[in-house]
């Protein structure tokens, strides 16, 4: 692979290329759903490819192809060239990328146990089981439970003469129980929605989460919540549970700190960010509660890598801290428009055949001090809402609205009355600015989000943001108006 | 890409390797290129071409899967493996559709060579004059524009064969001030058809128009929404209503509705690969040949689409809308239409005494499966009707509303219909223009 990737290089800066990187990438899929007692999908997927990334004439191109053969190796490189000149027919300034020094490094995610080397009969079976849980009451129409795995093999060199070699290994697992009655709809997942918890580790990371465990839980909450009263509206104090704000970070803090987004880069599309450049280390986030961190090193985070694709070494630095802003997410590109001398290591591509762009790192909150049921017990009158189920947020990434699974009163310092269909909405800054409690870290998960979509052509990315149980002073909870 | 040729000799060859299965393949092979700017330059430029593989086999009630990109022999052996392997340790299941014979479907043209062939200059040049018009407006550009080339192809081994070659082009732009943004958008498997200039003088115009946006308090407005805001609320219609799956396991809103009036009876919606303007394909992942479908018509909900196994749970007929089997997700329309009205987007403005005007709409999302509840933003361009004229432009809304509340609360629809590309299954909505009593915005924001 060395040889190959490095082929591509030489070709690119032969024709011309002040700067070429090529990545090989090899992927392993193992997928797994059983659906209402059977097998959904049961499926192993495989794919490879490279992508030939170039600056010519200061502007950048990049071509792929699932094809490594020496000769298409040489047509795809020359491709890259003929694009970046194409794009150097509407420039301002050439590009400019940070320095990095060279270097010739392997890494690979530390794991216990190798999923793909676990029967996929023992995975089917946990699966089954679990699914007969959700479906012992007739009131759950659709129980779905899965799990899936990834091996990418990553080789990358570039003409500074680094090579880096990268195997990363996800796991994950997770269901739902949806019961249907009496024109309610409702939904209860189980350990997150929107196919569970993942993470990069091996398949203790599915021994660990106790699916079978929870799975009568699950079942009767989603029915209960047929006949459970609607959340009432108003300016209510609510503790948020960590993993619906692991979801809240991920729109709120993190896509609105891509540097590239503040730049303008994805204004067609995903849109712009409030987090303009004038407003570093001169702009409160948050109250002096918040911690906002980003940690492409975090054991087990869903971005945790040894390197990123512009070749720069996972860090770990602040967005927010002490509720003041006082950091971006961005690549070698972008790096000297805050006036960087570095990358912090941002830009990550999905597989072989796309171009890397700025993508949220792991980024968490840090935890606080309290114990939940202290905090509880100082929150009368509240309420607590757990799992989300619906997000919405303006282009701008200030006007949320976030709905969750569940949600119930805290009445004599206990979770009282469940309520269903609760949401809430509020403006970023406000959101986080009223933050006077965080839950300590017995409570911290770094919760993983699969589904992250940015860039035209649209590109998918993995991270986890770290979050526990946190209150929230005064929240607009309902749909306003 | 590759050809139907090189496609029926892989699907041959992969299939006889496991005569001893009731097997299927589906290859699809793609070439996709990409300009995109943004600050008035180019930023980002792409291409690349792509290949895939799966191979799903049936033997005794048991079912197994496995894809590849690799269609080397190496890779496509590794791939039947794989398959096998699944097969075995999969339960059996009575309920696994058998595969189809050799089909008829209608044609349906969506290629065009020139578009595919469209070169990374062709697209510089169409940016290029774009952004310049911007420039010339004080305007601020961004957006894409796209070309590419797809086919795809099934076979199995009882003899069914089924190709379908597809071509796009798309160009997207946004002119932007310091406090505006105006948007438009156009595709079509002959880039020829785009109109660039027009789509370019839209953006700019609505631009410009929306500078010095003024506040308004939420609540209840008459609303005019242009097509592509119109096809986000039948999105989410379409993927959680009209789901032939949903349907049938009770999670749809019109869940034993049918023959009911769902809506207003100004509304008409339906599915059909075949309309001009729609990018379907003939056939669906199972092979079954594609039917248009009225989903509501005049307001009555008539049907959603299905797949083999959801028209048997709900005693309906298949409609020809599979995805790739095995499929929790069910079976989706990705090529609607609501039927155009006899009004004009002008002609509502006119009429319109006080109300809004909503270009397109961000990040819509669904609070409500069984009301169909939706929350969203608008976005690029929100202005002020007043006397039946345009007035000024509006900081954006976050809007609250039940999509039917939305389509029975219709006055008017436009005669000019308009396709927007959806984000999944990689077809498109056609719509016209609406206008909307009653409508309801439940927060603002300061841009």
């Amino acid at each position: 692979m060395k040889a190959l990737s490095q082929r591509a290089v030489d070709t690119a800066t032969a024709q011309g290329a002040s700067y070429a990187d090529c990545r090989i990438i090899f992927t392993e899929i193992e997928a797994i759903t059983v659906k209402n007692g059977v097998v959904g999908n049961l499926s192993l997927g495989e794919n490879i490819g490279f992508g030939v990334r170039v600056i010519v004439n200061g502007a950048w191109g990049f071509a792929s192809s699932p094809e490594l053969s020496p000769d298409n190796i040489d047509r795809v490189a020359g491709e890259a060239v003929r694009v970046a000149k194409a794009s150097a027919m509407l420039k301002a300034d050439d590009v400019r990328i940070a320095p990095e020094p060279t270097v010739n490094e392997t890494w690979q995610t530390p794991i216990v146990e190798d999923p793909f080397s676990v029967p996929m009969s023992e995975k089917l079976a946990t699966l089954m089981e679990i699914d007969k849980i959700l479906r012992a009451d007739s009131r759950i129409t659709n129980a779905q439970s899965t799990m899936s795995f990834k091996r990418e093999h990553q080789w990358m060199a570039t003409s500074e003469g680094s090579y880096i070699n990268q195997l990363l290994i996800r796991s994950g697992a997770g269901y739902s129980a949806t019961a249907v009655g009496d024109g309610e709809i409702q939904t209860r997942s189980y350990p997150n929605s929107f196919r569970g918890q993942y993470m990069t580790t091996g398949y203790e990371l599915v021994r660990s989460m106790k699916l079978v465990e929870n799975a009568e839980r699950v079942r009767e909450e989603a029915i209960a919540l047929l006949t459970a009263p609607t959340c009432p509206s108003g300016k209510i104090d609510t503790i948020i549970d960590g993993s619906m704000l692991g979801l809240q970070i991920h729109e709120s803090v993190g896509h609105a700190t891509e540097l590239d987004r503040v730049l303008g880069m994805e204004a067609n599309y995903a849109g712009k960010s409030f987090a303009t450049t004038e407003k570093l280390n001169n702009f409160q986030y948050g109250s002096e509660h918040v911690n906002l961190v980003c940690d492409s090193t975090l054991p087990g985070g869903l971005a945790t890598i040894g390197w990123d694709d512009d070749a720069v070494r996972a860090q770990r630095w602040h967005l927010v801290q002490d509720g003041k802003f006082v950091g971006y997410q961005y690549n070698r590109e972008l790096a000297h428009t805050i006036d960087s001398n570095r990358s912090s290591g941002n830009n990550r591509a999905e597989g072989w055949s796309n171009i890397p762009i700025v993508r949220i790192t792991n980024l968490s909150l840090m935890p606080g001090s309290w114990e939940l049921e202290d905090m509880m017990a100082d929150t009368d009158g509240g309420i607590y809402m757990e799992t989300n189920r619906c997000w919405s947020i303006d282009q701008w990434r200030l006007n949320f609205a976030f709905g969750v699974e569940a949600a119930w009163e805290i009445k004599g310092g206990k979770k009282g009355t469940m309520y269903k269909n609760a949401n809430y909405q509020s403006i970023t800054p406000e959101f986080w600015g009223s933050c006077d409690a965080i839950c300590n870290e017995k409570y911290w998960v770094p919760w993983g989000v699969q589904n992250c979509g940015k860039g035209q052509p649209g590109q998918t990315a993995e991270m986890s943001h770290g979050a526990a149980p946190s209150r929230f002073r005064k929240l607009t909870v309902g749909v306003g108006n | 890409m590759k050809t139907e040729s090189e496609l029926k000799l892989l699907a041959e060859q992969v299939l006889s390797k496991v005569s001893n299965f009731d097997a299927e393949v589906i290859i699809s092979s793609s070439d996709s290129s990409l300009t995109r700017f943004s600050e008035n330059v180019i930023t980002q430029n792409v291409t690349g071409n792509d290949n895939s593989l799966s191979l799903r086999l049936l033997r005794d009630g048991q079912m197994g899967k496995a894809r590849t990109g690799n269609l080397d022999e190496k890779g496509m052996l590794s791939c039947i493996d794989a398959a096998i392997a699944s097969l075995k340790v999969s339960e059996p299941n009575d309920n696994i559709e058998s595969m189809l014979p050799l089909q008829d479907y209608k044609i349906k043209q969506n290629y065009n060579r020139e578009t595919h062939d469209m070169t990374p200059e062709m697209r510089a040049e169409s940016v290029v004059k774009a952004v310049n018009e911007c420039k010339s407006n004080n305007l601020q550009a961004a957006g894409i524009h796209s070309n590419n080339g797809s086919i795809v192809a099934m076979a199995n081994t009882k003899g069914l064969w089924a190709t379908h070659s597809l071509s796009n082009s798309s160009f997207s732009i946004s002119a932007m001030s310091d406090d505006s943004s105006g948007w438009a958008e156009g595709s079509d498997s002959n880039f020829s058809n785009i109109g660039y200039e027009d789509i370019t003088s839209k953006a700019i115009d609505i631009g410009l128009r929306g500078k010095n946006p003024a506040s308004i308090e939420p609540g209840e407005y008459t609303v005019i929404f242009e097509p592509a805001a119109v096809a986000d609320f039948l999105l989410f219609l379409g993927w959680r209503a009209l789901n032939g799956l949903s349907l049938a396991e009770g999670r749809s809103c019109f869940s034993n509705r049918n023959g009911e009036q769902v809506v207003g009876n100004n509304i008409t919606l339906t599915d059909d690969a075949f309309h001009e303007m729609t990018p379907g394909m003939p056939f669906d992942y199972e092979g079954s040949p594609r039917h248009s479908v009225a989903l509501i018509e005049n307001g009555v909900f008539r049907s959603a689409v299905h797949d083999r196994r959801t028209a048997k749970l709900v005693d309906a007929e298949n409609t020809g809308h599979a995805m790739p089997q095995p499929d929790s997700g069910g079976p989706m329309p990705l090529n609607m239409i609501l039927s155009p009205g006899d009004s004009s987007l002008e002609e509502m403005i006119s009429n319109t005494d006080k109300g809004l005007l909503v270009t397109r709409l961000h990040y819509t999302n669904i609070l409500n499966p069984m009301t169909m509840l939706v929350t969203g933003m608008t976005r690029d361009g929100l202005f002020m009707i007043e006397n039946g004229e345009v007035t000024k432009g509006l900081k954006n809304m976050r809007f609250t509303e039940s999509v039917l509340q939305i389509l029975n609360n219709v006055e008017a629809l436009s005669q000019q219909l308009h396709k927007t590309e959806i984000f999944w299954g990689g077809g498109g909505t056609i719509a016209p223009a609406i206008k909307v009593n009653d409508f309801h915005f439940t927060s603002k924001t300061e841009n």
